[in-house]
């Protein structure tokens, strides 16, 4: 697979599996052994599979009212994809750690994935600001 | 620039700068208007005096961490972007005022997201993934 048929598919992704809820577009687009290294949240132990990744993109959706992600940037090279991206909405539930604050916000980061034959096999991600914004100036 | 110029780039802000603790080179890979953003100080610094928050900022990575050493693990490289995953590692063996020593042996891995221009980091994004967190991560700067 080209680089840019693999940045069409982390564009897809975030398009229809994050922004839209269609999470059946994880099934076609991540392998079936899948393993996610991502900031840990609430009742979440297990970070491989697809249906484990499923449900913490639902529990973000949970957590923030009108999510909306957006890749900021996206470059790729070999079998990787970099993003640079952000993820905004109501934050109205407890999310990694942080009670709701009830605000606008937007939080960004940088998404790593590794794609074999076409499909996500691996992602590395983390979040930039999410202490100021969720947590506020400690 | 190149794809290749640009993991040079790389190869001097990891190893030629953090490595050789030669922070006084961030003044010449970097735009002199370079934003920073880092988990470890406010957006708006990073924006406005991106050069001295992120020249701050390695010289307490230093003084907690004196051993440190970075690798470069993953790098995608693009003609005016690149992106690294990275680790470090090191002994926690330098104090703050509110972060005393533990002399524990850490590992942390993070990636960042860089925009170049004209040769130089004109925009770096920081952000920490992995088990373990920065000892900074619990400093009141943040």
């Amino acid at each position: 697979m080209s680089t840019e048929a693999n940045k069409a598919v982390l564009r897809r992704v975030f398009e229809e599996a994050f922004n839209k809820n269609k999470l059946e577009v994880i099934d076609e687009t991540y392998a079936e052994d899948y393993e996610f290294d991502a900031p840990p949240l609430a009742g979440q132990v297990v970070t491989t599979g697809r249906e484990a990744f499923k449900r913490r993109v639902q529990s973000f959706a949970a957590a923030f009212g009108d999510i909306h992600y957006k890749i900021e940037d996206v470059i790729a090279e070999g079998d990787l994809v970099a993003t640079n991206f952000s993820v905004s909405g109501l934050h109205r539930g407890e999310f990694a750690g942080f009670p709701p604050t009830n605000r606008r916000v937007e939080i960004t980061g940088v998404h790593f994935a590794r794609f074999v034959d076409g499909r996500i096999k691996k992602t590395w991600a983390g979040f930039t600001n999410i202490d100021e914004v969720l947590g506020g100036q400690k | 620039m190149s794809v290749a110029e640009n993991k040079v780039l790389m190869n001097r802000l990891f190893y030629d700068t953090f490595n050789a603790n030669n922070l006084a080179q961030l003044r010449e890979i970097c735009t002199p208007d370079v934003e920073v953003e880092s988990p470890l100080f406010p957006t708006e610094e990073g924006r406005k005096d991106g050069m001295n928050a992120f020249i701050k900022l390695m010289t307490t990575y230093r003084h907690v961490h004196p051993d440190m050493v970075y690798v470069i693990e993953d790098v995608v490289a693009e003609p005016d972007k690149v992106a690294v995953g990275f680790s470090y590692t090191g002994t926690h063996s330098g104090s703050l005022p509110d972060i005393p020593a533990s002399g524990q042996k850490v590992r942390v891995t993070g990636l960042c997201f860089v925009h170049v221009r004209d040769g130089k980091i004109a925009r770096i994004r920081f952000c920490p993934y992995g088990p373990m967190p920065s000892v900074l991560s619990k400093h009141p700067h943040k």
